[in-house]
């Protein structure tokens, strides 16, 4: 007998009054669309700080973290230095760096991100992830910690503030690093 | 797909809006008896077809898999009963082939395709109500 002719069997019966007059009832309501746009937002730790990029920028999670190779004449905590990336050299950039100043958080980092778009990507060490969310774009909060800031909104995933990063500034940032 | 008496049909998936469970029906007073009644759908006074009795004088069985196929005639909200309801299959237009003999009663049931347990034949929305009908069911409706 096959899983088919099961299922028709198996619903090959009446259902009860209640059953169809709940349906009824559900079936009258006008259908509500849901109006709200979603981000969709990848979650991760530099350290003591929770961030998110959107998901759109994630290239891959690398983990062990690749060796960094540093560079002799690096002047600025968030360029760390080259890694082999499948055989390719990228720019390995400290995103903490951008947040605190400094280039290496407390915590141990125990993956690397790759992120950016077609034409200029990072690896970034990072200290642990939280996947991807869906977040509604009218539960972001505007984050104006000044002119610089690299993140532009706020939000909270199971009570704990994760900041958006603002992907403008970061390159824009990182371009000025780059150039030094 | 669907069954009525134990043959299958098809109909197609593109002009299906929503499936929901055979709900009971208001029913109508001087409609065809095919016309099982008015169902309330998001608001809307939309009337129900039992394919059952339009195409072999009996009302499909009053099971979980007899369902209501919500489609649109000439823009109207519409509502199919058909048996067995619980899956859906894709052929190629190629496939599908005349039956080659005249069904005046039924000129909304199209051509066929066969597979190994026999022929489906395709039920065409837009040929499933005599004119007058369909005029008095949507003005109905609508009022």
């Amino acid at each position: 007998v096959s899983e088919d002719s099961k299922l028709s069997r198996l619903l090959r019966r009446e259902p009860p009054a209640e059953y169809l007059e709940e349906y009824a009832r559900v079936v009258a309501k006008p259908q509500v669309r849901e109006e709200a746009t979603y981000a969709s937002l990848f979650v991760f730790d530099l350290g003591p700080e929770r961030v998110a990029l959107p998901v759109t920028s994630l290239q891959e999670v690398l983990q062990p973290p690749l060796r960094i190779h540093s560079l002799p004449n690096r002047r600025h905590p968030a360029l760390l230095g080259l890694v082999n990336l499948h055989g390719k050299l990228e720019i390995c950039v400290s995103l903490f760096a951008l947040l605190r100043g400094v280039s290496r958080a407390p915590q141990e980092e125990t993956r690397m991100l790759v992120w950016g778009s077609n034409t200029q990507r990072f690896v970034s060490p990072i200290t642990g992830t939280h996947g991807v969310v869906r977040v509604k774009v009218q539960e972001l909060q505007p984050f104006a910690a000044g002119p610089t800031s690299v993140v532009e909104s706020t939000f909270v995933l199971a009570a704990q503030p994760v900041g958006v990063l603002s992907l403008p500034e970061v390159n824009e940032q990182l371009t000025r690093v780059l150039s030094r | 797909m669907l069954q009525i008496s134990g043959q299958r049909y098809a109909f197609p998936a593109v002009e299906v809006e929503e499936i929901i469970p055979l709900i009971p029906c208001r029913s109508l007073a001087g409609v065809p008896p095919y016309v099982s009644g008015l169902i309330d759908y998001r608001g809307n006074a939309v009337p129900v077809v039992d394919l059952g009795t339009m195409i072999c004088g009996t009302p499909c069985a009053r099971y979980y898999s007899t369902r209501i196929l919500l489609t649109r005639i000439q823009g109207n909200l519409l509502g199919l009963i058909g048996e067995e309801v619980t899956i859906s299959q894709r052929w190629n237009d190629e496939q599908w082939k005349p039956l080659g003999v005249a069904q005046r009663q039924t000129p909304f049931l199209g051509p066929v395709v066969n597979d190994d347990q026999g022929f489906i034949q395709r039920v065409e929305a837009a040929l499933l109500l005599p004119e007058p009908v369909r005029a008095a069911l949507f003005e109905r409706a609508h009022s």
